[in-house]
């Protein structure tokens, strides 16, 4: 960056007078008067500089001629100071929120000036991220930018984040911004093992990326930002720059530091724990099979002291009993204790140096200990890097490079809808059981926990119906390991002043090698299961840019980029699935005796021509033209000729900048103002591989009934005709047009900035598997078909409100709001299944917000008071109660019920600094979201939610009765009502609806960074301490776990929630240094 | 100069790479593990299973609660009973008879005929004859004639169930030409053919078999069908060996339809009247078929059921109503088909004899009555029975629920959704008659 602008200043520099060389020398200070270290001083329209020492002291030799230096310092205004008699210049700096900002990186990894931006394009630094403290890069990003919508999927240690910029493009493919690295893309897949509703959390692979290692990241929203990424720009762009070595100086730099963060989990669902096990309000003892909770009251229940394998206090009697009087009163066990406190380890070290006019290197390593709060949950991340940048042939040949070694491993947790999971078992137990069997230390690694004495399984139905906690940690592990190499080169050659050439080869390759296992009497796999996953990506990205700047006149400047991009990705995945296992206590495949195998690939290669222009106009009028062309090889189709003309797709884009107060005159009031303008085409992916013609697959011959026959049958392999394809060939990739509009403004001597930008985004032609009639061969066919649209805007505000020597209070905004609506999905189809259940499930609706949720509802009436049964339902209608005071269930199993996308986000951060102690907190504010508590609705079943806590009482239902007349006749909830049509396993899903809205402070942190004075005595050039504190207050009316996790992980059935892992809290110590 | 040389070669790299880009791309977009092109061999195993899976699956069941060989006694079935279907219940019946059974068909005829496969191109077109015939006598009209054009047809045009029945005709027609031609190459059927084992002639005889049960379908249209039948009966099956059954495996991956069904759901039982007449003719089949879904394991369906698609039973009792549709002697046809099912159960002749003597099962003269309720019996929850009821009307049957059993199964909902031309209206509901049903 700083290079680009000393090129800058170097092209644009006039002519000087012809002076004799001298030595000037100097101390830059800032406003406070602090020493400024490391800034840089140039001997203006030459390469001669210097940067200021620990004291802000310098010494700078000016060659003949030069009459004038130029003092510049990241964020602060550059300094032109006239050289007069005086050999001794001190200066002082003054921070500038415009030059702050000033450079950006945008797409290919190209720096520009913000204020010739046409596009929204917002820059969140590194220290940010890392103030963050989250291991998913992703995470860091939550309340940091306008136009962005993160999801974590648990608080579970590795588990996977999504990120959404300004709305869905794609109904039912990747909607996720693409990831890019130093301009090169790198992958951010989440591959499930198992079916994404159940299983285990997953990673995105972003979560590779060490926080510690960025520099900086700018999020591109628009498609006009992301234009230059043509066929791969629909979904918003997050380009990560990386720390390089040495940007000043020549000295060697050493920085440590180690995080200690304790996560505890955050939000937990509400139990009910006033009644045993049973049912009719009878008890049943713990050695009975019954699976539910509508027992007797617990205070009415006592222990007889004689300690068995179900519960060591004894069995549970009746006041009447006379065992009672023998033990104690009953009490409720505490499901919760099974969670406990992580403890997680982060260290990272980096050296870097170098001489910034010859070569500089940045070597790092980083290191992270991640134990989640359910015992045996971990992620470990170790990254090795480097970071290096020559410069040769007279300076004209630059050469950059980073390349990055990662390895990953995690252990992780069985949950969601799957009778093995972790919350599945843990809720569903009754207060009358207790599944560590009274263990406090460790009943994860005691069988006495998990085992019954005859080596059946120890739950609380006697062995069977779900897994026990503690064999579900302890029996059902998932391994992973992940080794990935992440790297670029990047040479640049000066041919003139005002062209050069530019290639730059990325890579990415990493192998995924996973096992889940089942021990022998796991409830998902009784016989033993061992499911061995391994998966095998590589991806090449390599660019040949033309490209340079030049003035046309002295009022228009140009530049422009003419380039060349080959783009490959190839991935292998083979899961082999084992079953029932020769002897228990070895999960291999070795040991099992049916293996069924699985292979996947998933192959593509594109390559693309594209150019820039961007004119500016006396510093206030900026236009830019892009265009790409992109030929995809996922678009060719195998059994006809090929056809060149048929893969090539050109996206287009053009945006202005007008900054209206340089034709103004300088205002203190409004320092700065700009209006932008763009337009832009970009696509919406192209298709998968292979949608292009139709193969064969290897069947299951079944009827929706029963399980179906499995090829090979009885030895006979066989295939049948891929019947979701529909022969379709001409596909062409979805299109995604961009309108935007946007204002920035800075006010009141740079205390107020506001950046605000207005969109309107069309998605056509999107592909998918549109359902046809059987009759045509096929039940679906690949075709573009479907239309989203967005409408939104992003605001983002920063003020400061104080701005003194030895306090500053700071205030950043950043609103989100959009809303995709589906405005058209296929003729004949007007719903489209993204996720969850047959009851409950996300989906698709045309005229509908993206990804509504659906399932039964209550009559409601839409007839005035009354129901009737030709009119259309109506959402909000009055609710239609029957003669005995229960509402009545619609006749139609499927209405929307529910929209799990937000409203509104905000993230606020408030920041105050005072004497080197910096107070920061983001308050992150979701509204308007809804999703489904698919767990109470279970445990409702159950008897376990606290909602059942008013068995046998009389409710009254909000409505109207059939006659129109309100309802006034109370209905007697009672274990028929929560087991009929009140359960969650009922047909009605609407009345587990929450409102999942939520204000959270997301980060509160507090660090303190010692004072030059004290690091010269320690002789370190910096040292900071700091706290950060991650959810620790969350006010959400959701009662379940945090409403921010999500069942599918990244998927884009977002609202589920059914025995999802819980959020996490976390309290983190830190320690950073410098010298 | 060195300007010059560098965008020279910036240029000549973009040329070359311009130049090359077939090559560039190869075969990338080609699934390394989903082929293109298969063998016969390989498409025939899954065609024969999945028309078993229907005809012994939803077919069957569907049909059997309309004959009352079943009672749905629980979950959707006890709505069944009541014959509250609606049109999705017969979305999975419909999909695996279009886009799967007749889709690969297609492929199985396409690639056996570009070959000269001759005995795979008659078993193709056997088959697809037989599932056509199934289709139409439970839908009437369906499409065919412009079907399985995938999106270049996405609105297929239905054929009215006499083109059809000319389509199953002249199927067979061909069928029997290719399996008695001379078969090309070394690719011909053997255990992939799961039915008859690669066998030309039983395929031969099979398609002589349908033929007549397909002749007798159309008795009402034109009673000159009933001598064709008997015609066509002439190259039937020889007894039992030569059935045309599909054997399902003793392995729960490979298991029979009703064993699935029965073990998975297990929401229907024997039909009560069903048995009541098994009873009133103290017939000794009744331990095995009336108890067939009382006793576990059922007698009849085992897990490795062999799924009963065309039989000599059937062949007997469809030479028995002809004969007595032209007029001729019935008496031994009837005695035969009535022994034919007792053989395929295993009762022992002794059985048969004490049976048959009975007056109630052979009076004096043996009438349709007679012939068709014993059809009854013997073909215990095979599709068949609901078109011999739909026809004759016996055995008479009172509906279990309203004034009238079914006569037509509701075309799927997704093609009703997706395929404006599929027909709506009472008489494409389940009491409208179809073509032949007169």
């Amino acid at each position: 960056m700083k290079k680009l602008l000393l090129m800058v200043i170097l092209v644009l520099s006039g002519v000087s007078a012809l002076l004799a060389q001298r030595t000037i020398q100097g101390k830059i200070t800032d406003e406070k008067g602090q020493p400024v270290i490391g800034a840089n001083i140039l001997a203006k329209g030459t390469t001669t500089g210097t940067v200021t020492d620990f004291d802000g002291r310098y010494t700078l030799n000016v060659p003949k001629g030069v009459s004038t230096i130029v003092v510049s310092y990241t964020g602060y205004s550059a300094r032109e100071m006239e050289l007069g008699a005086s050999n001794v210049v001190d200066v002082s700096v003054a921070e500038d929120a415009r030059i702050l900002s000033d450079v950006i990186v945008t797409a290919l990894g190209v720096s520009r000036s913000e204020k010739s931006l046409g596009y929204a394009a917002q820059k969140v630094t590194g220290q940010s991220i890392v103030e963050s403290n989250t291991t998913n890069v992703i995470d860091a990003l939550a309340g940091k930018a306008s136009g962005v919508q993160i999801t974590s999927s648990s608080g579970a240690a590795g588990a996977s984040s999504r990120i959404i910029l300004r709305g869905q493009t794609s109904l039912d493919g990747n909607n996720q911004a693409l990831m890019v690295i130093d301009g090169l893309r790198i992958d951010n897949s989440e591959f499930s093992t198992e079916a994404n509703t159940a299983g285990v959390s997953q990673s995105n692979r972003a979560i590779d990326i060490n926080p510690n290692d960025i520099e900086s990241i700018t999020i591109l929203k628009g498609a006009a930002a992301s234009a230059l990424y043509g066929i791969d720009g629909s979904r918003g762009v997050i380009l990560i720059t990386t720390k390089k070595g040495n940007k000043k100086g020549s000295g060697l730099s050493v920085e440590y530091s180690s995080t200690v963060t304790l996560t505890q989990a955050s939000l937990l669902p509400q139990l009910q724990n006033k009644f045993a096990k049973g049912t009719s309000g009878s008890y049943r003892g713990a050695g009975t099979t019954t699976s539910t909770s509508w027992g007797p009251r617990m205070d009415t229940m006592f222990f007889d002291g004689i300690a068995n394998e179900y519960d060591r206090n004894g069995n549970l009697v009746g006041k009447s009993n006379p065992a009672a009087k023998l033990g104690s009163p009953a009490t409720a066990y505490d499901p919760y204790k099974v969670f406990g406190t992580g403890v997680g380890v982060q260290h990272n070290f980096a050296v870097s140096g170098g001489d910034p006019s010859k070569a500089t290197y940045r070597l790092t390593f980083g290191n992270l200990n991640d134990n989640g709060f359910v015992p045996k949950n971990n992620f470990n991340r170790t990254t090795v890097g480097i970071a290096s940048s020559a410069h040769f042939l007279d300076n004209k040949f630059h050469i950059n490079s980073t390349i990055n070694y990662i390895h990953s491993t995690s252990r992780r947790i069985q949950q969601g809808s799957n009778i093995s999971g972790l919350m599945l078992g843990l809720l569903r137990t009754p207060p009358s059981f207790d599944n560590s069997n009274g263990i406090t230390d460790s009943p994860e690694d005691s069988t006495r926990a998990f085992y019954f004495s005859n080596g059946a399984q120890r739950t609380y139905r006697n062995g069977g119906g779900y897994d026990n906690p503690y064999w579900v940690i302890s029996k059902t592990p998932y391994n992973d390991e992940v080794n990935r190499l992440v790297g670029n080169v990047d040479a640049t050659y000066d041919l003139t002043s005002w062209l050069k050439v530019n290639a730059k080869v990325g890579t990415d390759v990493y192998n995924d090698v996973r096992k889940q296992s089942f021990e022998v009497n796991s409830r998902t796999a009784p016989t033993g299961r061992v499911i061995d996953d391994r998966y095998s990506f590589r991806s090449i990205d390599a660019y040949l840019n033309l490209l340079g700047q030049t003035n046309l006149s002295s009022d228009l400047s140009l530049g422009y980029n003419v380039g060349f991009n080959i783009y490959q990705k190839y991935l292998t995945n083979v899961a082999i699935q084992g079953d029932a296992f020769a002897f228990p206590g070895y999960p291999s495949l070795n040991n099992t005796a049916t293996k069924t195998v699985t292979p996947f690939n998933s192959n593509s290669k594109n390559f693309s021509f594209l150019g820039s222009v961007d004119l500016g106009y006396k510093n206030f009028l900026y236009l830019t033209l892009t265009g790409r062309k992109d030929y995809v090889s996922n678009l060719i189709v195998p059994e006809k000729t090929f056809d060149l003309g048929k893969i090539g797709f050109f996206y287009p884009s053009v945006s202005t900048s007008f900054v209206f107060t340089e034709l103004m005159k300088p205002s203190s009031v409004l320092n700065f103002g700009k209006l932008r303008l763009s337009y832009g085409q970009v696509g919406g992916g192209a298709p998968n591989p292979y949608q292009t013609y139709t193969a064969f697959t290897v069947p299951t011959v079944g009827d929706g009934w029963t399980d179906g026959v499995l090829f090979p049958f009885n030895g006979l392999t066989s295939y049948t005709l891929d019947d979701t394809k529909g022969n379709g060939t001409n596909l062409k990739p979805s299109t995604t047009t961009d309108r935007e509009v946007g204002l920035e403004l800075k006010l009141l001597n740079n205390r107020i900035s506001i950046d605000a930008s207005y969109y309107v985004r069309n998605s056509k032609n999107l592909i998918f598997a549109v359902p046809t009639a059987p009759s045509t061969g096929f039940t679906s066919a690949v075709l573009n078909s479907g239309e989203l649209k967005t409408i939104g805007y992003d605001v983002t505000l920063g003020i400061t409100p104080i701005r003194l020597k030895e306090f500053s209070w700071d205030i950043s905004a950043n609103l989100t709001q959009w809303k995709t609506t589906v405005e058209k999905l296929a003729d004949g189809v007007s719903t489209q299944f993204l996720g969850g259940f047959s009851g409950t499930g996300i989906y698709n609706i045309v005229g509908k917000e993206y990804g509504q949720i659906y399932s039964g509802a209550w009559q409601r009436t839409n007839d005035g008071n009354r129901f009737n049964p030709d009119k259309d339902y109506n959402p909000n209608g009055k609710i239609v109660v029957d003669a005995d005071g229960f509402p009545l269930l619609d006749e139609k199993s499927n209405r929307p019920v529910g929209n799990p996308n937000p409203k509104y986000l905000l993230g606020l951060t408030n920041s105050f600094t005072v004497y080197g102690f910096t107070l920061s907190a983001l308050l992150d504010i979701r509204s308007g979201s809804q999703m489904w508590n698919g767990t109470k609705g279970a445990l409702t079943n159950f008897g376990m939610s606290r909602l059942t806590e008013n068995r046998n009482t009389e409710v009254l239902f909000e409505g109207v009765k059939e006659d129109g007349s309100p309802n006034t006749t109370k209905a007697l909830v009672n274990q028929a009502w929560y087991q009929g049509l009140g359960s969650g396993f009922g047909p009605n899903g609407e009345q587990f609806i929450e409102n999942s809205s939520s204000i959270r402070f997301r980060t509160i942190g507090l660090s303190y960074r010692f004072r030059p004075s004290v690091l010269k005595l320690l002789h370190l050039t910096d040292l900071s301490l700091s706290f950060t504190g991650r959810n620790l207050w969350i006010k959400t009316d959701y009662t379940g776990v945090d409403p921010e996790t999500s069942l599918v992980g990244g998927g884009n059935a977002q609202g589920l929630d059914y025995f999802n892992q819980p959020g996490a809290k976390s309290y983190a110590f830190g320690l950073s240094l410098k010298f | 100069m060195k300007f010059n040389k560098i965008s020279l070669l910036f240029f000549a790299i973009l040329a070359l790479s311009l130049s090359s880009c077939k090559d560039y791309f190869g075969d990338v977009n080609v699934n390394p593990d989903l082929t293109t092109n298969v063998s016969p061999k390989t498409l025939l195993p899954t065609i024969e299973a999945r028309i078993a899976y229907v005809y012994g699956g939803d077919a069957s069941r569907y049909s059997s609660i309309m004959t009352q060989h079943i009672d749905g006694n629980n979950r959707q079935f006890a709505a069944y009973q009541g014959y509250s279907f609606v049109p999705d219940d017969f979305s999975t019946m419909w999909a695996n008879t279009y886009s799967g059974v007749l889709s690969d068909i297609q492929e199985l005829k396409r690639t056996s005929d570009a070959n000269s496969y001759n005995t795979f191109s008659g078993i193709a077109r056997a088959l697809e004859a037989f599932t056509l015939l199934m289709a139409t006598d439970v839908w009437g009209d369906i499409p065919y004639s412009n079907a399985f054009k995938g999106v270049d047809n996405l609105q297929p045009s239905y054929d009215t169930q006499e083109q059809i029945y000319a389509t199953v005709f002249s199927l067979i027609t061909e069928a029997k030409a290719k399996l008695t031609a001379t078969s090309a190459g070394i690719v011909k059927p053997g255990t992939d053919d799961v039915i008859y084992g690669g066998s030309a002639p039983k395929w031969v005889k099979f398609c002589n078999v349908l033929e007549a049960r397909a002749h007798l379908h159309l008795g009402k249209v034109d009673a000159a069908n009933y001598g064709k039948a008997l015609n066509s009966l002439g190259g039937g099956f020889a007894s039992s060996a030569d059935d045309a059954r599909f054997a399902f495996v003793a392995d729960e991956v490979g298991a029979a339809p009703w064993y699935q069904y029965n073990t998975q759901r297990g929401d229907a039982e024997v039909g009560i009247n069903y048995d009541t007449i098994l009873a009133q003719l103290n017939d000794p089949r009744r331990p095995i078929l009336g108890a067939s879904l009382y006793s576990d394991p059922a007698p009849l369906f085992t897990i490795d059921q062999k799924v009963g698609l065309l039989t000599y039973t059937e062949q007997k009792f469809i030479q028995a109503e002809c004969l007595s549709k032209t007029g001729l002697n019935v008496t031994t046809a009837y005695a035969d088909a009535i022994g034919a099912s007792f053989a395929e159960l295993g009762l022992t002749a002794a059985q048969l004899a004490t049976y048959v003597a009975q007056p109630t099962v052979t009076p004096a003269s043996v009438t349709l009555k007679e012939i068709m309720t014993q059809k009854y019996l013997a073909l215990y929850t095979n599709p068949e029975v609901w078109t011999d009821w739909r026809r004759t009307g016996f055995p008479a049957l009172v509906p279990n629920a309203g004034n009238t059993i079914p006569r037509r199964f509701f075309y799927s909902q997704n093609e009703l959704d997706l395929n404006k031309k599929t027909p709506t209206g009472n008489t494409y509901g389940l009491y409208g008659r179809v073509w032949w049903d007169k």
